[in-house]
């Protein structure tokens, strides 16, 4: 793993060197912010329920749009023969990037943290601390399991627009299952299926301040899947 | 010593390089010289372990490349085509990055940027980003970060291509230079650029290695039968000339277009006393011979001959 971090800290600076990393952190908190408190205020319910719900859906996009950049503008602009190259593994690369990412996804959520200070001063009744801290581990789980998608997607283009399409597709793939319309149309086997292999089902029970073994196995093992895939992707050159 | 074997690699149903194997001594300055799409990079990428040989060997002093790819590629320095960098970063970051990710840390990583930049001239542009940079010197910061972990072998993909001639000069100067102390593998498709900075010329074409030795002596093994003339006359007849001399020699003879100072021939030939001939040829009609000038034969002529499927017949 020699070198994973040099690739993390590298990677992660880029972010704050191009406008990515403003536009997704700024665009984040207007959207989940609007999201939440527009519907907050009438209940002033002393929870943050109504913000995490909105992660699996805003994940969905913003986790792409971090992800996009990482490996396609590497085969575009050729340094990827040179990264290649380097006395490191080609997991040790992979994890590094998902590092980056993660990295910023945590800078997102840390940024969100005053959406529950405003809840703890205004809620009608006591905040229960439980559920917010469950709700933040969720979405670091959640959206390190999009990213993983998204990287390699990216690794699979040159392109950073089909990368954040890709990225979003696998996303949505991942999203739609879990959603209980299924259920009406598909044999009920299938659909519950299905829904626990979604990644909003996961979610919704650590939303709820319950973190389950299971859960948390579910999202490793979709972070492991998709990195895995990564490095084969890169390594087919 | 590099040593390559029996290399071969396809794409579909091209092969790319078809059964190449050469060895690399240290010290030498080796130029990998063939058209576009010869194989030139394939066989540079798969010597690098970027890409994986479909059959044969490659050895990095003494290490299977193959087998240890990251042993291997810790005594390689390697500059892709085109010398592609991280826009954002300054010149600076640019080679710490790299030299972190080599292993290299500290006052030696300070020390190694300290003297990289003054090896490869860079003093004046150490805090600009690589995107404001000419061609010349992104060539330059990326020989600089090649050399980052004092690699013995160096391989460099068309080092000075899109370069502008005075860039060319001062790119070829320091990779002679470096040469000085490391072995050097180029390509480029550029024949003077291999007479004037290899010590070696191996020719590629079609996937195959079709020559292999020091660029003067491909010359003269090439060349040695055939002998050229640029010609000048005043006062005569180009008729009366070509059939003259076709007599005396000359096999081959192209009349150039008229210039203010005479007739303009090139003739070509295959005996020694062509140019004798040519100046009793002229003398005797009683003509002015205003210039006779030998061109030698050039790995210009010898490339050609191999790479060209008609010339080579």
């Amino acid at each position: 793993m020699r070198g994973a971090m040099t690739i993390a800290y590298k990677e992660f600076s880029t972010f704050f060197k191009t406008p990515i990393a403003y536009i997704v952190i700024c665009a984040f908190q207007i959207l989940v912010g609007w999201l939440f408190f527009s519907t907050y205020f009438e209940s002033r319910e002393a929870s943050m329920r109504g913000f995490f719900d909105w992660m699996p859906f805003t994940f969905m996009i913003f986790a792409p749009a971090v992800s996009m950049r990482m490996w396609a503008e590497e085969r575009k602009i050729g340094t990827f023969e040179s990264l290649m190259t380097m006395p490191m593994s080609d997991t040790a690369i992979v994890v590094g990037k998902f590092l980056a990412a993660l990295g910023l996804i945590s800078v997102m959520l840390v940024l969100s943290l005053p959406v529950a200070f405003i809840v703890a001063y205004t809620s009608a009744s006591a905040v229960d601390i439980g559920p917010i801290m469950g709700g933040y581990l969720g979405a670091l789980f959640l959206g390190g399991t999009y990213l993983a998608m998204g990287l390699f997607a990216s690794a699979l283009t040159e392109n950073q627009i089909v990368g954040f399409i890709l990225g979003l597709v696998f996303a949505v793939v991942f999203y739609f299952i879990g959603l209980p319309v299924l259920a009406n149309v598909l044999p009920s086997s299938l659909a519950d299926f299905l829904r626990l292999l979604s990644v909003n089902h996961h979610f919704d029970n650590i939303g709820r301040g319950v973190i389950d073994s299971r859960d948390v196995f579910y999202y490793l093992s979709m972070i492991a899947v998709f990195l895995m895939a990564n490095v084969a992707a890169v390594r087919l050159r | 010593m590099i040593r390559v074997s029996r290399l071969r690699k396809e794409f579909g149903s091209t092969v790319a390089v078809d059964d190449i194997s050469f060895e690399v001594p240290e010290g030498q300055i080796v130029g990998l010289l063939g058209p576009n799409g010869a194989g030139k990079s394939t066989t540079m990428r798969m010597m690098t372990t970027f890409l994986d040989p479909d059959q044969g060997s490659i050895e990095i002093a003494g290490i299977d490349a193959l087998a240890s790819p990251l042993a291997a590629r810790e005594r390689l320095g390697y500059l892709p085509e085109s010398a592609p960098l991280y826009e954002e970063l300054n010149v600076v970051d640019s080679m710490r990055y790299t030299g972190k990710i080599r292993g290299i840390d500290g006052a030696r990583l300070r020390d190694r940027i300290d003297s990289m930049i003054h090896a490869c001239g860079l003093e004046s542009v150490v805090h600009k980003d690589i995107g404001e940079l000419s061609k010349g010197y992104r060539q330059r910061v990326g020989l600089a970060q090649t050399l980052i972990h004092d690699p013995s072998f160096l391989i460099l993909d068309e080092p000075t291509t899109g370069l502008d001639p005075n860039q060319i000069k001062e790119i070829r100067a320091l990779i002679k230079k470096i040469g000085e102390t490391k072995t050097i593998i180029l390509s480029t498709h550029i024949l003077s650029e291999v007479q004037a900075t290899c010590t070696r010329a191996i020719i590629i074409n079609k996937g195959k290695l079709v020559a292999d030795g020091h660029p003067d002596t491909l010359v003269s093994s090439m060349g040695s039968n055939a002998v050229r003339y640029q010609v000048v006359v005043r006062g005569g007849n180009a008729q009366a000339f070509v059939t003259e001399i076709k007599k005396h020699g000359a096999i081959d003879v192209e009349t150039l277009p008229e210039s203010g100072r005479g007739l303009r021939f090139v003739v070509s030939g295959s005996s020694e006393d062509l140019g004798e001939n040519i100046f009793r040829v002229v003398v005797k009609s009683g003509w002015t011979l205003s210039e006779l000038t030998p061109e030698r034969a050039t790995l210009e002529d010898v490339f050609s001959k191999l790479t060209n499927s008609r010339g080579g017949a």
